[in-house]
C-alpha cells in the first residue's frame, strides 16, 4: 500500500535517523578511529623505519681486493671482516656476504640488487639489473592500502549488521517505532528510512576512511573498492534488520546479534570459498573482486526487500 | 439517514465483538479480547479499565492499526478501520504507554517531525504552540533522554495533538507519574475531551481517573464486565468506591 504521505515521510524519517546517529558520540567515534588509528599506526611505522634505518651489513674476508672493499663502502654498505662470509650469512649474522667473487644473500631487494651489481662491476661484467615490471596503479603500497581498505570495509559491515539490528530494537522497546506505525504513512517507510540512514551514514564513512589511505599509500582503484563498501554495508543492514524483525520480541536482542554477524562473516567467507557466485554477492564480494556494480545492484534490491519485510512483519501486530 | 450512519456521526469511536486471539507456546491459544464491544461519543473520556492482562493494551493497539483483530468491526471518526486502516490512523492518535521518544531528539524535533509527517500546514509553528500549550516550551530544545516522566509525558501529547486528531487512543497515561504530574496530565486529557475530541484511555489505577472519564468500562480476561458512568458501575457492582467495584468486579482480593 502507497500512501501520498510517504515520500515526504521517507525522506523527513531518513533525515531524522541520520541526526540521531550523528549525535551518538559512540556511533561516530566508532567509524572515525578505525582508519585514524590505522593510517595513524602505518605512517608511525612508516616515520620509525626510515629514522632508524641501519646501514645493509656485509661481511667480507680480509682478503678481499681493497678496491672492491672501497666501492662498497662508497656505497655505503657496512663492512665487516670475517673468515667465512657464507657461514656468516648462514648464521644470520648479517643480510649480506661476498669473497669478491660470490655473493650470499638473505633476500632479494634493492639492496641486494646494488650489492650484485657492484661486485659484476668490479669483474667488468656486462650485467645490468632490471627491475620487475610492475601493473599500472598496483605497486606494493596500493596493494597495502587496498588491504587495509577491505578489512575497514568488513569492520563496517559488522557495524551494520549492530545498526540495523540497534535501530529496530532500540526503538520497539521504547515505544519510538509504535508512534511512527500509527502514523498514516505505509508499513515500509520506518523499515526503509532506518536501512537508507544507516547505510548511508555508514558509506559516508567508508568514503572518508577510502580517501585516507588513498592519500597516504595509495589505493588500487578505489571507486570499485568503494561499490563493494556500499554494497557490503547496505548488506549488513539489510541482514540485521531482518534478523531482528523474524526474531520478536520474545528473542531480546544478543541472540539475533550473534546471529546476524555470524551469517554476516559467513557471507565473508563465501568470498573465499565460492569464486564463481562471490563477486555478485554484497559482503562475499568485499575479497572476491569484479567491478563491484552487481553486489551493489543486489544490494539496493535487498534495501527494498527490507522495507517490504518490515512492513509484512508491521503488519502482523 | 440509517441508524447506523447517525451513529457513526456521533460516536467517535465504535467496536463491534472484537476478538483477539493469541498462540503461545506455553499456554495455548489466548483470548486476549473476547467478543468487546463499546462506543464512546466525541467529547466523551472512556476509561477502559481492568487488571494487568485484561487485554486493554491490546484492545488499543488494534484500534491504533498496530495489531489486526480476528473478527469485529470497528469505527474511528466515521472511517471503517478494517477496510481503510490508512484513513483510520489520520483521524486517530496513540499514544503508548512506553513515551516512544528517541533520546538524542528533542521534544521540538520531535513534534515538529510528526507534524511534517502528518502533512500539518505551518506544522513548524503548529508544534511549537502545542509544546508551549503543554507547558513544554522551557525544555523544548533539551534533549528527550534527559526528561522526567511528567514532562515526556507532556510532550508525546503534544506529539499526538499535532494533527489535531478526532480520536486519542492513550495507554497507561498516568503510569511512572508522581501526583502533580498525574493531575496535570489529567487535566491535559480532559481539556482534550471540551475540545470536542473522542478520549479512550486504559488504566489500572481505578481512583486516579474517576475524576476525568465520563464513562468507564471495565474488562477482564478480554471481557467487558460492566460498563456505564462511575454511578452506574458502583450500583452493578454494590460498591461505594471504584477501587472496591473494581476488585469486585475482577474477582482480585
Amino acid at each position: 500500500m502507497i500512501s501520498p504521505r510517504d515520500g515526504p515521510a521517507l525522506l523527513a524519517l531518513c533525515q531524522i535517523m541520520i541526526r540521531r546517529l550523528f549525535r551518538e558520540g559512540m556511533v561516530v567515534r566508532s567509524m572515525l578511529w578505525p582508519p585514524v588509528l590505522t593510517a595513524g599506526t602505518l605512517v608511525g611505522t612508516m616515520v620509525v623505519v626510515v629514522l632508524l634505518k641501519s646501514p645493509a651489513t656485509v661481511a667480507i674476508p680480509s682478503t678481499l681486493s681493497a678496491e672492491l672493499t672501497r666501492e662498497l663502502t662508497a656505497a655505503e654498505f657496512q663492512l665487516i671482516w670475517v673468515d667465512d662470509p657464507a657461514a656468516a650469512v648462514k648464521r644470520g649474522d648479517v643480510w649480506a656476504g661476498t669473497d669478491g667473487t660470490t655473493l650470499w644473500l638473505t633476500q632479494g631487494d634493492g639492496g641486494s640488487v646494488s650489492l650484485e651489481s657492484i661486485v659484476r662491476k668490479h669483474h667488468g661484467s656486462a650485467w645490468r639489473p632490471v627491475p620487475p615490471k610492475q601493473l599500472p596503479g598496483a605497486d606494493q603500497s596500493s596493494l597495502a592500502g587496498t588491504t587495509f581498505v577491505q578489512i575497514i570495509t568488513i569492520l563496517f559491515a559488522l557495524y551494520g549488521v549492530v545498526f540495523g539490528i540497534g535501530m529496530v530494537a532500540r526503538d520497539r522497546d521504547d515505544g519510538t517505532l509504535e508512534a511512527e506505525l500509527s502514523l498514516p504513512i505505509s508499513r515500509w517507510v520506518p523499515g526503509a528510512a532506518r536501512w537508507i540512514a544507516g547505510t548511508l551514514v555508514l558509506s559516508i564513512f567508508l568514503g572518508y576512511s577510502i580517501a585516507i589511505f588513498d592519500a597516504i599509500i595509495g589505493v588500487t582503484n578505489p571507486l570499485q573498492l568503494m561499490r563493494h563498501g556500499i554494497a557490503a554495508c547496505g548488506g549488513s543492514m539489510t541482514l540485521g534488520i531482518i534478523v531482528i524483525g523474524t526474531a520478536g520480541t520474545k528473542q531480546g536482542f544478543s541472540g539475533p546479534l550473534a546471529f546476524a554477524l555470524t551469517s554476516a562473516t559467513a557471507l565473508f567467507g563465501v568470498g573465499f570459498s565460492a569464486l564463481a557466485i562471490a563477486p555478485y554477492v554484497p559482503l562475499a564480494s568485499v575479497f572476491a573482486g569484479g567491478s563491484g556494480w552487481s553486489p551493489l545492484g543486489l544490494t539496493l534490491a535487498s534495501g527494498v526487500l527490507t522495507g517490504a519485510g518490515f512492513g509484512w512483519r508491521s503488519g502482523k501486530g | 439517514m440509517s441508524w447506523a450512519t447517525l451513529v457513526a456521526m456521533t460516536h467517535g469511536l465504535i467496536l463491534e465483538n472484537l476478538v483477539k486471539r493469541f498462540h503461545t507456546a506455553s499456554r495455548g491459544e489466548v483470548v486476549a479480547v473476547d467478543h468487546l464491544s463499546l462506543a464512546v461519543k466525541a467529547g466523551e473520556v472512556y476509561g477502559l479499565l481492568g487488571p494487568n492482562g485484561a487485554g486493554k493494551t491490546t484492545t488499543l493497539r488494534i484500534l491504533a492499526t498496530l495489531a489486526e483483530a480476528d473478527s469485529g468491526t470497528i469505527t474511528v471518526a466515521g472511517v471503517d478501520r478494517n477496510s481503510n486502516p490508512m484513513g483510520a490512523r489520520e483521524v486517530l492518535a496513540y499514544v503508548p504507554a512506553e513515551a516512544g521518544l528517541p533520546v538524542r531528539l528533542s521534544p521540538r524535533e520531535v513534534v515538529r517531525l510528526f507534524a511534517r509527517i502528518q502533512g500539518v500546514t505551518d506544522g513548524n509553528n503548529r508544534a511549537d504552540a502545542l509544546l508551549e500549550r503543554m507547558g513544554a516550551a522551557s525544555y523544548a530544545d533539551m534533549a528527550c533522554g534527559e526528561l522526567s516522566t511528567g514532562m515526556k509525558r507532556r510532550v508525546v501529547l503534544a506529539r499526538a495533538l499535532v494533527h489535531q486528531p478526532q480520536v486519542l487512543l492513550l495507554d497507561e497515561p498516568t503510569d511512572g507519574l508522581d501526583v502533580h504530574g498525574r493531575r496535570e496530565v489529567l487535566s491535559l486529557i480532559r481539556e482534550q475531551a471540551e475540545a470536542g475530541r473522542t478520549v479512550i484511555l486504559s488504566s489500572h489505577i481505578m481512583g486516579e481517573v474517576e475524576r476525568v472519564i465520563d464513562r468507564i468500562g471495565v474488562v477482564n480476561h478480554g471481557k467487558m464486565v460492566a460498563e456505564g458512568t462511575l454511578d452506574e458501575v458502583l450500583a452493578q457492582s454494590k460498591t461505594s468506591s471504584l477501587d472496591d467495584a473494581f476488585v469486585a468486579l475482577v474477582h482480585t482480593p
